[in-house]
């Protein structure tokens, strides 16, 4: 550990990545919130892996691959929240259509570019070394967005999320405000790539929330506790992975699931 | 007069048969109104309709003279308790501000909201609970949480889905004298499927087996019983004895 200290001060890629993790951890743990009182993993999931094909797309035609995966995240929440809303009784197979299609182009755009292999391992499980200032500044604005609409709609999606029916009966127009919150699922994902790559993104965006959630009994403290918890396993992630050289990303993971099997033995019973 | 609700001629199907056929009803404004049937016969969709939650396919849905989504004010609605997710990360007191939720933004209640809350909680003897997360509530007290954000709307008509069932005797036998004392500044019209007990406190009922089978006051007839039923009147009329 005081190796990787004083790594940390000598080498500035590893304080990118530290940043990275930090600021990744705000929107995992206020939207993470969200989904774990919804229930949405599933969505969350099959948003982060649609990701893939614009990011395929977007490489294919020479655009940042950021930017499609930004894209494909926005296209997939809002088609996989209009199968949800529309066709209730088969949204479990449309979602998992989503997801293995949005991967299956993917594969396919990227097989159409030359020199790919090396970046798609980092995409699929997170490079956090190898985050550009230029990534830490789409964190950044991303965290931004989210924390904006959060605020300015914290009643609103809380009311939706409690008891939407009830919301409707209030007048709130409760489908834009359920599109909108998998906009933000959307929106995180994209942030979370980068830390832990795409197929990781559902246990980092749940598992801290899921720990929260056990302890709390508010949705702010439930967000800040989360928000915390994923510093602490991207840190610590990050740490533990630097000297024996391993993958940073499922480090991360592992760190998180092993918290989270602690806390289910160990935290009150819910 | 303005009626509290009235519905002239409303049918309603989901996706197939009409589940809501023809029915008319009117609720007085001060009328406590059970509305009973068998499961599946369209009491909860006729609720459903006067909160405007669905629309009719056919005939007409007033709410004191004006249609639902405009008199969203003057509705209180107090959802199906039994299938509420009990681990939501809320306090009681949260729960019941979220009545006063609409358009306005922000993560601020004003004076007005938390004092329509406040009285809403004290109404419903729930104050010494208010700083309790919801899963820690038995069923009756949930449920008293549910009535509470209703009442935070400061509603003229509150519409309750199955408001007793899963209660023991103790809690149901609460929670109906509570909703006949509200009927002295609203109109309050419950959903059961439970008769026997519900006809001890409302002062009229209407029988809905897709149709409006049966609407008036006083004790219910084998006959219509029978009518609404089918062959489960036996059990029913059993319960009604065991439970006064």
């Amino acid at each position: 550990m005081t190796g990787f200290l004083g790594a940390l001060v000598e080498h500035e890629f590893l304080q990118r990545a530290l940043a990275g993790g930090l600021l990744a951890s705000i929107g995992c743990g206020v939207v993470g919130s969200y989904v774990v009182v919804q229930r949405i993993s599933l969505l969350a999931g099959a948003i982060a892996h649609a990701v893939l094909g614009g990011m395929g797309v977007a490489w294919y035609f020479g655009a940042p691959p950021l930017a499609g995966a930004l894209a494909a995240a926005v296209i997939a929440a809002l088609v996989i929240g209009g199968v949800k809303l529309r066709f209730a009784e088969r949204e479990d197979t449309a979602i998992s259509a989503i997801w293995a299609l949005g991967m299956a182009i993917g594969i396919l755009f990227i097989s159409r570019t030359p020199g790919y292999s090396v970046d798609l391992m980092g995409y699929l499980f997170g490079n956090l070394l190898m985050i550009s200032s230029g990534d830490l500044g789409l964190i950044v604005a991303l965290d931004a967005v989210v924390l904006l609409l959060v605020l300015v709609f914290f009643r609103q999606f809380l009311a939706v999320c409690f008891d939407a029916e009830f919301a409707q009966v209030r007048g709130l127009h409760v489908e834009r405000y359920y599109l909108l919150l998998l906009v933000l699922v959307a929106l995180t994902v994209v942030m979370l790539i980068q830390v832990v790559g795409l197929i990781l993104v559902i246990a980092l965006m749940t598992l801290p929330a899921a720990i929260a959630g056990r302890f709390i009994h508010s949705l702010a403290a439930m967000m800040a506790l989360a928000t915390l918890l994923g510093a602490v396993f991207t840190t610590g992630g990050l740490a533990l992975s630097y000297a024996p050289d391993l993958p940073s990303g499922p480090v991360i993971i592992v760190v998180a699931g092993m918290a989270y099997l602690l806390a289910a033995a160990f935290g009150r019973p819910r | 007069m303005t009626h509290a609700l009235s519905l002239r001629n409303v049918s309603f199907a989901y996706d197939g048969p009409a589940v809501v056929e023809d029915v008319t009803l009117e609720v007085g404004e001060h009328e406590l109104l059970g509305l009973i049937g068998p499961n599946g016969g369209g009491k909860s969709t006729v609720l459903k309709l006067a909160a405007g939650l669905l629309r009719p396919d056919s005939g007409e849905v007033l709410v004191f003279g004006r249609p639902p989504a405009e008199a969203r004010d003057r509705v209180g609605y107090v959802p199906q308790f039994a299938r509420f997710p009990r681990d939501f990360p809320i306090t009681v007191a949260q729960a019941v501000l979220l009545g006063r939720v609409g358009g306005r933004s922000g993560l601020r209640w004003s004076a007005g909201d938390r004092a329509a809350a406040g009285r809403a909680i004290e109404e419903t003897s729930l104050g010494e609970l208010s700083r309790r997360p919801l899963s820690a509530l038995s069923g009756g007290e949930l449920q008293r949480v549910l009535i509470a954000r209703a009442l935070a709307v400061e509603p003229r008509l509150l519409l309750l889905d199955e408001p007793t069932s899963s209660l023991d005797q103790r809690a149901e036998a609460d929670v109906l004298a509570l909703l006949s004392r509200l009927t002295d500044r609203m109109a309050v019209v419950l959903v059961s499927h439970d008769v026997g007990f519900v006809t001890e406190y409302v002062q009229r009922v209407a029988c809905i087996n897709r149709t409006l089978l049966c609407h008036q006051t006083g004790e219910l007839t084998g006959e219509l019983m029978r009518d609404l039923y089918g062959h489960s009147v036996r059990a029913i009329q059993h319960d009604h004895r065991s439970g006064t």
